[in-house]
């Protein structure tokens, strides 16, 4: 089955105690674009979960430069119904931080947009339509620059982390 | 005479996390969901020995 599922995860890179990479050492070639280390993160801090609509989330690889250059242009879409004071203050907010977001594919594969050398936007941008037309709500763009594809095949923590122990 | 206060048990930290796709309660696992982890127990074992 193609597309996304309806749940995208993210954190803004600031809330990240560290920011895993794959393996230096791979025990198979292609775990080379595979980050199996979770992130972790500061205290207070976690994963945040998005829900998207069904029929408008994608996410799109383009390549980069003429034929002798190498990375991608990634360019993610999903769309929230409605509005809120949540849903404003994150809109008001993402759109001057940087983030790692993990995309769950509908086949439950998870795809991580975004690294701690490049990471993504988050733009969401804010659609009443009219009284006849389709839903109101967010038109959330997610864009990012990378030299390879990743996948992450690590846990993703949703609770915030404690604090250290004194 | 006053009893002397023991000190409280930190309870350990077990957070909601998403492993392999799947969203589970670390602190409340049903008998399934244990045993469906416990083949994936590394990805969980900064929070859980099995």
């Amino acid at each position: 089955m193609p597309g996304l599922s309806q749940v995208m995860y993210f954190a803004s890179v600031n809330d990240f105690a560290s920011i895993a990479i794959p393996s230096s050492s791979p025990v198979t070639p292609k775990e080379k674009y595979t980050i199996k280390t979770p992130h972790t993160f500061k205290a207070g801090k976690c994963f945040r979960k998005m829900y998207v609509g069904i029929e408008q989330s994608q996410l799109q690889y383009e390549s980069l430069g003429n034929r002798d250059a190498t990375g991608y242009h990634i360019i993610g879409t999903g769309f929230i119904p409605g509005d809120s004071e949540d849903l404003n203050y994150f809109a008001n907010e993402a759109q001057g931080d940087r983030f790692i977001v993990v995309v769950k594919r509908a086949d439950g594969k998870l795809v991580q947009v975004g690294t701690e050398d490049f990471p993504a936007t988050i733009r969401a941008v804010h659609n009443s339509n009219t009284v006849t037309g389709d839903s109101s709500g967010y038109t959330v763009n997610i864009e990012a620059y990378s030299p390879y594809k990743y996948l992450y095949d690590a846990t993703i923590q949703l609770t915030p982390e404690p604090e250290p122990e004194a | 005479m006053t009893k002397k206060k023991q000190p409280k048990e930190k309870r350990p930290f077990l957070p909601v996390v998403v492993v392999d796709g799947r969203e589970l309660n670390l602190a409340n696992l049903t008998p399934a969901q244990r045993e469906w982890l416990k083949e994936r127990k590394e990805k969980v074992a900064r929070w859980i020995r099995f």
